[in-house]
Parts: C-alpha cells; structure tokens; sequence
C-alpha cells in the first residue's frame, strides 16, 4: 500500500502532465496540408477560367476526393473585384461549384472579357480546422487566462470561420491581415504602441455580413483553419 | 512524575531550545509572503479572476504557514503542514496551467511555438526553485523526528 502510494506521488504529477499537454496539443494543432501537385492546380485554374457562357462539360478532373471547400478571389487592376465559395465532392465539383457563384457577383459581371482575361485568381483550399482559443474544454479550464485571445490564431497562414446552422463562412489569411483584425488590443497601457490580440467581435461581425450565416456568430461558433493557396 | 520522566521532558525541552529551525522557517515564510503580495499587487498585477484568486493564494498560504511555524505546539505544525502542502498544491496547478498553455502555444504555431514551450519550461524550473522549494523543505522538516521534537510532538 505504501509502495504504491509513493509510486502515485512521484508518476501521478508526470503523468497528469504528460496527459493534458498531449491532448491540447492534438486539439489544437492542424498539420501543415498536403500541397497540391500542379497537374491539380492547373486543373482548378482551367475549370475557374472558363467562360461563365461555355455550357461544354468540364474536363475530367483527378478521381473525387472528401468534401472540399475552396474560396476564390479575383484581383483586376491591384484591387479585389469579388470572392466567392466553392463546395463540393473534390476540387473539380468545388471549384465549379465556386465558378458559378464568382461570375454572378455584380462587379465580376461587369468586367470586360480583357479585364476577365488579366485578372488574377487566387484560390485557397480549406485543409483543416481546429478550435480557435476558447472551445476546447481542457483549455478553457486550465490555460493562462487571456492567452486565447492574445494568441489566438497563426498569423499569415490561418484564418478563422463559423459554423452556424450547418453553414460556414471563412475570413482568409490575408483578409484578417489587410483587415487589421489580428493587431486589435492594446495589453498594457503601458506600452500604447504594443498591440496584439484578435479582434473577434469584428470577426464576427464580418462573417456575419458574409451573407450565408444569418446571424452573428457566437465564439463558440468560431473556429480555425490552415489554407493551401 | 516519576524519576525517569524528568530527564526524558529536560532533553525535550533542550531540543525544542536549540533547534532554530522553526525560526529560520518561520522568519523566511514571513519574508516570502511579504514579497510575494508585493509582486503580484505592484508588478504582476492580472484582470483575469481565476489567475488573481491563483495568484493570491501564495502570499496568502505561506503567510498561513508562517502563523502556524511561529506558534509552535502541535496545532501549530498541523496548521503549517497543511498550508505547506496547500502552496505545493498551487504550485503544481501553477506548473500544469503554464504546461497547458505551451502546448497550445507548440500546437497553433508549429516550430515557434515549441521555442515558446522551451520557454515555459524555463519558467516551471524559476517557479520550482523560488515558489516550491521553501515549502517542500519546510514540510519535510515538520514530518521530520526534529520537527515533531521541536513542537513538542511525539516522534
């Protein structure tokens, strides 16, 4: 019994901490995604290039994989003209699925076909998601308080969605970064010019607007994710 | 009182004399709690409630330790036994809660975040030495045959 008592003492705290560190780390870890080869991304680009018009079946694109989401953005002349979202079983169906709701948007619609044959399109695949600061429950409880939101996401290379419904809406890397959202709090009055911190009210305002959702997500609604753009 | 009792309660009462030990303990609990408060009011000042309320148990048990060494008596190392294991308790939250936070920070940043976790582990061995260590030995003496001596407790 003693034996076994002194065991406990001198495992138990090794392994308590063994134990949390590991299952934090895996939940809120995304791996780095799988690149796609270029024979993909040339099969993506053709699909999004062809014209709105051309009713001719897509070409045969690699074998379907799980459900992808991808968002395209078009840039004409150094500025946004428009961004949409593409789900669907594999990139070919995402992709198509996303061709259709870019070439609807107003201002794509009004570019002439030189200034659709110039613009440039960038194209983000979802690959992973994690919960984003507060929404895991080991965490919340045990972690030093406030580090969620000062460190809430990997700047440049994260963005941060919601789930509400069933329905999801992404804030890019990029877009969090040009939007000023990732340089929001001041910690220390102190040292005014120092920020940091997620600005998350505004997230979710903006992944309100996005116009799928229906309301204003909760934090809890909120996650991240990793692109391969 | 028989004649044998009287040399036997004469060598307790010369231990617990000499044995400064509780007032070395108890001197530096004082001290300890003294600059703890210090700390966490003027340099580590924190909004978050759970961290204040974790924060504040330090300076607060080892002032109890420090009340329950400096009494003396039986109560008194029961006292400083229980609020020395109560800080090592804390210290240890404090240690899992910093380990926590190294593998969020190891899981979202990759690479930077395991030096930020290197880090963290600097920091587990400062609070070790400087929050964990007085505690321990304290306790240890208190359990120890002097310790019980000195306060007058059968060993």
């Amino acid at each position: 019994m003693k034996r076994g008592l002194r065991l406990a003492v001198w495992i138990a705290p090794s392994a308590i901490l063994v134990v949390a560190t590991s299952i934090v780390f895996h939940a809120f870890r995304i791996p780095p995604p799988a690149r796609l080869g270029s024979a993909e991304r040339d099969q993506v680009i053709a699909v999004l290039r062809r014209s709105p018009v051309d009713a001719a079946p897509p070409p045969a694109g690699p074998a379907p994989t799980p459900p992808t989401t991808l968002v395209v953005t078009m840039w004409s002349a150094g500025r946004t003209a428009g961004r949409a979202e593409g789900h669907g079983a594999g990139l070919t169906a995402a992709a198509l699925d996303a061709r259709a709701a870019l070439y609807q948007l107003p201002k794509i619609a009004a570019l002439s076909p030189d200034d659709l044959r110039a613009a440039r399109l960038q194209v983000d695949v979802i690959a992973g998601t994690a919960p984003l600061g507060a929404g895991h429950w080991l965490f919340d409880t045990l972690a030093i308080p406030g580090l969620s939101d000062m460190l809430a996401i990997n700047p440049g290379l994260e963005g941060i969605g919601a789930e509400v419904d069933g329905k999801h809406a992404y804030l890019l890397p990029h877009e969090l970064v040009a939007g000023r959202l990732l340089t929001a709090k001041r910690p220390s009055e102190a040292l005014p010019d120092f920020a940091m911190g997620v600005d998350l009210k505004r997230i979710a305002q903006l992944l309100a607007g996005r116009g799928s959702l229906g309301r204003t997500p909760r934090p809890d609604e909120l996650f991240r994710f990793r692109t391969d753009s | 009182m028989t004649p044998t009792s009287e040399p036997e309660g004469a060598r307790a009462a010369v231990a617990r004399r000499r044995d400064a030990r509780r007032w070395i303990y108890g001197g530096l609990d004082v001290v300890f709690a003294a600059v703890y408060a210090v700390v966490i009011w003027k340099v580590i000042p924190n909004r978050y409630p759970s961290a204040s309320i974790h924060l504040w148990t330090f300076p607060i048990v080892t002032a109890v330790m420090a009340a329950g060494t400096l009494l003396g008596g039986p109560r008194g190392r029961r006292v400083a036994i229980v609020a020395g294991s109560v800080m090592l308790a804390s210290v240890f939250v404090l240690i899992v809660r910093i380990a926590v936070s190294a593998a969020f920070l190891a899981g979202v940043y990759g690479a930077f975040g395991q030096a930020a976790a290197t880090f963290a582990l600097v920091m587990v061995a400062l609070i070790v030495e400087i929050v964990a260590l007085l505690p321990l030995v304290q306790v240890k003496y208190l359990r120890s045959p002097a310790g019980r001596r000195a306060y007058g407790v059968r060993a």
